[in-house]
């Protein structure tokens, strides 16, 4: 497999989405709150960038104003064409009266698309992803852990230029969150997808990232951007466990020091 | 048990026949007024302003609930003229209702809806003010259209609230339904139990009275059977 990190710094990158000085204020009990102030990093095509911040650093804020779903007080947010892009929540937010197929395919329904060959895609992505045994349960029937991968099927079902993650493990166990993220990994190997992972957790952003921007500050900016730089797969052997322990210190010593710095 | 108690009472003399049935009289009056077709006609007369009440408080219910329940300032204006109109003792409005509609079907359907309706409303704006926005936000998310968000999300959020709603309706249509029928008409169960009881027919009387009782037994079963097909993807509670 190759070093997606490398890959991405050798060629002249293409963009997908860029952000230019983006800010945003609330109006907050004591005035006008700044929360993210002159954001501005690019998105590469196919790669897995994360975004790494204490909680109420303004992450979800971010990806809420990426997604559409919140207008910028400033500056601007450039797609590189008309954006296909899916968003994963912390929590699966599913709908309770539908079942795990017809979840799965609720994002291709809501733009038009049904059918058989839609159903048999899902029935295929849902398998792969261990829930074939599951299709007609309802979400209150399954795992949160489960719950989870059918909002990521739902997802990735739209064949998404851009997947938007906002802390899809926190949820999580341990065993469970790291068997998503194999199953993510996989899929991203797969389909080339571009990824932004929004996430606090050091370990899981060195596992997973291409790159990673801390945010930080209030309000907000990104005060640093880094390259993980490791093979993939990560962790499998001995040498690769130390690597990536070694990553997970250094990017520990760069996080506690931005995080003080608040 | 209860039966066996109330016969003997009624059999040992204990009250006056005069004023009361027993469970016998009732199934031989029964019998005599299973053969009239006079109580036919009564009953479709009755079943037919039941039910255009029911399709009055469907529509006119649901649609305020739904208006007032999503949007804040329907709620302001409307609000307090529905609880206003709630908390008024409906049989006050009936020589009103008899000066506008006359006597017959209008009234009863405009009594009878205009009852049923409130519990519907308050229902279905219930339904509406629970819908979990963190759908309707992943539905505009995926650029859903809005009859789309409707049919997914909006019509099975509020339906069993709206079914619960019309299952408490359904005894007020008829309260309302009777009320007319008591006071201004020639024709149904309640103009036939007032002629029953002035003439001191008390059994053909609980007859009528079981009837009622029966047919909102009736309707109450199948809204509850409707709510469990609706709800069925729901955690079982048992």
């Amino acid at each position: 497999m190759s070093d997606a990190g490398a890959r991405t710094l050798s060629e002249a990158p293409e963009v997908v989405l860029g952000l230019r000085g983006l800010g945003k204020d609330f109006e907050g009990e004591h005035g006008l709150q700044q929360v993210l102030d002159g954001l501005t990093i690019d998105l590469h095509r196919g790669e897995f960038l994360s975004l790494l911040g204490t909680s109420g650093s303004g992450k979800t804020t971010l990806l809420r104003i990426i997604s559409g779903l919140e207008a910028p007080t400033r500056g601007e947010v450039r797609w590189s064409r008309e954006p296909s892009l899916a968003m994963v929540f912390q929590k699966a937010l599913l709908l309770p009266w539908r079942t795990v197929l017809d979840n799965a395919v609720y994002a291709l329904e809501c733009q038009g698309k049904t059918g058989v060959e839609v159903r048999e895609r899902a029935v295929a992505l849902l398998e792969r992803m261990g829930l074939g045994d599951h299709l007609q349960h309802h979400p209150h029937e399954i795992s949160a852990g489960m719950q989870q991968r059918v909002d990521l099927a739902r997802a990735l079902l739209l064949g998404p230029d851009v997947l938007l993650m906002d802390e899809p493990f926190a949820s999580l166990d341990l065993d469970t969150a790291a068997s998503l993220q194999d199953l993510l990994l996989e899929l991203w190997e797969d389909q080339r997808f571009t990824v932004l992972l929004v996430s606090h957790t050091l370990s899981e952003v060195a596992r997973l990232s291409d790159r990673v921007a801390m945010l930080a500050g209030s309000p907000a900016r990104i005060t640093r951007i880094e390259t993980i730089g490791l093979d993939r797969p990560r962790g499998v052997d001995e040498e690769g466990q130390v690597a990536l322990v070694r990553r997970v210190s250094e990017l520990a010593t760069w996080y506690d020091g931005g995080a003080e710095s608040r | 048990m209860v039966l066996v108690v109330w016969e003997a009472v009624v059999a040992l003399d204990w009250i006056s026949p005069l004023f009361t049935s027993s469970p016998s009289r009732i199934l031989t009056a029964m019998e005599v007024l299973a053969g009239n077709s006079l109580l036919v006609n009564d009953l479709l007369f009755t079943l037919r302003a039941f039910i255009l009440s029911i399709l009055v408080a469907c529509t006119l219910g649901t649609a305020l609930g739904v208006i007032t329940g999503a949007s804040k300032l329907a709620y302001a204006i409307f609000n307090p003229w529905i609880v206003g109109l709630n908390s008024l003792p409906k049989i006050a409005l009936m020589p009103l209702v008899l000066m506008w509609f006359g006597m017959g079907l209008p009234s009863q359907v405009f009594l009878g809806g205009l009852m049923a309706s409130f519990p519907v409303i308050v229902a279905s704006q219930t339904g509406v003010m629970n819908i979990d926005r963190a759908l309707l936000e992943l539905a505009r998310s995926y650029r859903a259209s809005r009859s789309l968000v409707f049919r997914t999300i909006v019509l099975p959020s509020v339906l069993p609230y709206l079914l619960g709603g019309l299952r408490v309706g359904i005894t007020y249509a008829m309260v309302g339904i009777l009320i007319v029928e008591f006071f201004g008409s020639s024709a149904g169960i309640g103009y036939r139990m007032v002629l029953y009881s002035s003439n001191f027919q008390i059994d053909p009387f609980f007859v009528l009275l079981l009837v009622v009782v029966a047919w909102t037994l009736f309707w109450t079963a199948l809204i509850r059977r409707l709510e469990d097909h609706v709800g069925r993807w729901r955690p079982n509670l048992v």
